[in-house]
């Protein structure tokens, strides 16, 4: 398993994470429709939304996860949140990154992981919008564009919060 | 046919989250652009106001939006709006019963689309309009 390095703007990101005043919050219905909307459309077993703190992985919205919050170490999340691009991992067991995640070896048994960085507008990227399956699959680009108007829409209700 | 090319797209949808998914994914992908209504009230104003290439219109007979609709599509094939009268009119139904059917026919809707509505299957609708 390969660890997320951690962002070079990690301390101005955590920063505003916080300033958000989003974690450790119950759950909220328009937080809750994304994610069950996003499980439909793509017809996955697990759809989150994401924040990813200084050391583990905080879940504002789930579908098909018991959990609220996972160590950050094993997480796909920061992974996702390096880049600015949809992070797509069409089948875990054959990246090097993941093959050995005990994500992956037990369960849940992610094999296939699709997410997309909730960024604020001065670019710092907090967490994701993502959907699991437990099995390998990918997205086409009309796929792609659909889950991204989908984390816009997380993310401007992040930003009215 | 090239005129309609440049006009809007109609969608009626209740659903204001599957609204915006659809609209602001057709921006996205270059499909064109996708005007949001809520209810039969909120279509009608806007197709009394402009032209539109063609319309996906939901009808919920569980909520009895059924006849509200069905008028609708009427005073679109009357010629009564801004729009062409026989501009593509695509119908989402929760189901597909023989009697909304028969109402339908008549209307000459050219497809009715069944629950679940994805997003997905709207915009290739909303393309296949478009194109």
């Amino acid at each position: 398993m390969i660890a997320a390095p951690v962002p070079e703007n990690e301390v101005e990101r955590l920063a505003a994470l916080r300033r958000l005043l989003l974690l450790d919050t119950p759950p909220e219905e328009r937080f809750d429709r994304i994610v069950g909307f996003a499980a439909g459309e793509f017809d996955v077993p697990i759809a989150l939304i994401s924040l990813v703190d200084s050391d583990r992985l905080w879940l504002k919205a789930r579908i098909g996860l018991d959990v609220c919050e996972a160590p950050r170490s094993t997480s796909f999340c920061a992974h996702a949140i390096r880049s600015h691009e949809t992070m797509i991992v069409p089948d875990a067991t054959l990246d090097p990154r993941f093959r050995d995640n005990p994500l992956v070896t037990g369960e849940p048994g992610i094999r296939f992981y699709a997410g997309a960085p909730l960024a604020l507008e001065d670019g710092h990227r907090l967490g994701t919008l993502c959907l699991l399956d437990i099995r390998p699959r990918t997205l086409d680009a009309l796929d792609l564009a659909i889950l991204g108007t989908l984390r816009d829409l997380a993310v401007g209700e992040l930003k009215t919060t | 046919m090239n005129r309609s090319r440049n006009l809007p797209l109609l969608l009626l949808e209740p659903s204001a989250l599957l609204r915006q998914t659809v609209a602001l994914t057709a921006i996205s992908i270059g499909a064109g652009s996708v005007w949001q209504a809520s209810n039969v009230r909120e279509a009608q104003e806007l197709l009394l106001a402009r032209q539109f290439a063609g319309a996906v219109v939901a009808v919920d007979e569980d909520e009895g939006s059924t006849d509200g609709v069905l008028q609708l599509i009427e005073a679109i094939r009357g010629g009564k709006l801004a729009s062409a009268a026989d501009m593509p009119v695509y119908v989402l139904a929760s189901a597909c019963s023989r009697a909304l059917l028969e109402k339908l026919h008549p209307l000459e809707v050219q497809r009715v689309l069944i629950k679940p509505f994805k997003a997905r299957l709207l915009i290739e609708a909303l393309s296949s309009i478009s194109s």
